[in-house]
């Protein structure tokens, strides 16, 4: 009958003689909360508020949706790939610093020296700090962490023409301000246990199973902004994002390579201690270190381990 | 006199062979300057520009393409997948002595880290006729699997 409800309703419903009480047979719902245009939903009806779950997350999120430049923000397409591997090697990527320069030598050797010059944070001031509920934020480029302050900082070149076109249209300072969402936020939030607002798109992770997991790279636009802003939003999403860019095969790749190595052996330790030697609190009571620390991932699998603990005694 | 299928189908595979065998730098010059290699996930889409793509490459993209698979700085290149690809079903659509449209299927098979994938594919083409002779004006690549999930592709479809 689970199938008939897919067809809108019980056929010849006489046929259950007073038997059948539709009321008893629901679809199952999901709690579902609404923060700042992203929508969560649980399974679980008892789970603590989406504000309360968010908490110190919540005005990382804020920071991230300025990248409309005053518009709403919108999706605009999405790439979908799988990898063989468990979900959490993706749910360490999203505040790993230390992987870029290495995995990604390909994709900055695409780019212009000031690009460049941009994305080598790994020896830089950011610093990746624990949110608390799993969640965490990794920032790479401190000056692009607020877009609305240093708007009078310097037009990247790689966005002069882009520049140049708005100016036709637009005033100065917003047209800065378009450029500089354009070019995406400076940091990356990793949301336990499944969404990440990656500097300038979404990621959205589904495990298919223990040793095959689907990821959404979900495209962002500005809904209303100038069409040529948003194409070159576009082209900048192609061009490291999905299973055709220059970045994401090779994270694919080494994703893969930990799956494998992952099965040398059940003894072999996991190193998650980089930057635990000068990791500090913050007065908020965050725990923060340095860009390329491993910090986010401590936060998301003390949360994973207290998921499944707590499931597990269930 | 219009260009012919015959002239037509002797251009794409000729291309479908450099691309198995990994001849990107003469893959480049199959192209004209304001050539596109298109790989679309909508199927239906046709202004490619507006919307999110696999990949849209205009000639600088598609250098750095090439630049990107021969470099051995990319661990999902390095070493690369090798790739066996046939093109049939071809139909010419429009021919002038210009230029010309046709369409084709293409069936492919990868093999990298020990693991197969098949690919299917329409493709579309758009062909101009130069002082160098043929050259591909427009590449779309339009994958049966588009909308699906792709596992990583890190060649040239």
């Amino acid at each position: 009958m689970v199938w008939m409800v897919l067809f809108g309703g019980v056929p010849h419903q006489e046929g259950y003689t007073g038997q059948l009480d539709k009321s008893k047979l629901p679809l199952i719902s999901l709690k579902v909360e609404e923060y700042n245009g992203l929508i969560f939903a649980s399974f679980d009806k008892d789970i603590m508020s989406l504000d309360e779950w968010l908490g110190r997350a919540k005005p990382w999120i804020d920071l991230f949706m300025k990248q409309g430049a005053g518009w709403p923000v919108k999706t605009m397409g999405e790439h979908k790939f799988t990898f063989p591997g468990n979900w959490k090697i993706q749910l360490e990527n999203t505040t790993d610093a230390y992987h870029f320069p290495i995995v990604h030598k390909s994709f900055l050797d695409s780019v212009d020296a000031e690009t460049q010059n941009t994305f080598d944070f790994v020896e830089g001031a950011g610093f990746v700090e624990d949110l608390g509920h799993g969640h965490s934020v990794m920032v790479m480029i401190p000056e692009l962490v607020d877009l609305d302050e240093g708007l009078d900082a310097p037009i990247p070149e790689r966005f002069a023409e882009l520049a140049a076109e708005l100016a036709k249209d637009y005033p100065d300072e917003q047209v800065r301000k378009i450029v500089r969402a354009v070019g995406g936020s400076g940091f990356n939030l990793n949301l336990f246990p499944n969404l990440a607002c990656s500097m300038a798109f979404f990621r959205v992770l589904r495990p298919l199973s223990v040793t095959e997991t689907e990821i959404r790279h979900i495209a962002i636009g500005m809904d209303g902004g100038p069409d040529i802003a948003n194409e070159v939003r576009l082209r900048l999403h192609e061009h490291f994002q999905g299973p055709m860019g220059f970045g994401t095969p090779d994270d694919a790749e080494a994703w893969d390579r930990v799956q494998r190595g992952s099965l040398a052996g059940k003894d072999i330790s996991i190193l998650l201690n980089r930057g635990l030697g000068h990791e500090a609190r913050r007065e908020d009571g965050n725990l923060f270190s340095d860009v390329s620390a491993e910090t986010g991932m401590r936060a998301a699998y003390r949360q994973w381990l207290i998921a499944m603990s707590e499931e597990a005694g269930a | 006199m219009s260009i012919t299928l015959q002239d037509a189908i002797s251009l794409i595979t000729l291309e479908a062979d450099m691309l198995d065998h990994g001849d990107f730098h003469d893959w480049l010059k199959l192209y004209t300057p304001e050539g596109r290699y298109v790989v679309p996930i909508d199927p239906d889409v046709e202004d490619f520009e507006k919307v999110l793509n696999y990949a849209y490459d205009d000639a600088e993209m598609r250098e750095k393409r090439v630049v990107r698979l021969l470099s051995g700085r990319s661990i999902s290149a390095a070493p690369p997948a090798r790739t066996v690809r046939l093109l049939s079903r071809y139909r010419m659509l429009e021919s002038s002595d210009t230029h010309c449209t046709l369409r084709c299927a293409q069936m492919l098979q990868e093999l990298r880290q020990g693991r197969v994938h098949d690919y299917a594919a329409n493709l579309n083409y758009r062909l101009e006729m130069t002082e160098d002779g043929l050259k591909i004006a427009l590449k779309v690549v339009r994958l049966l699997i588009s909308t699906e999930a792709l596992t990583a592709v890190s060649y040239i479809l």
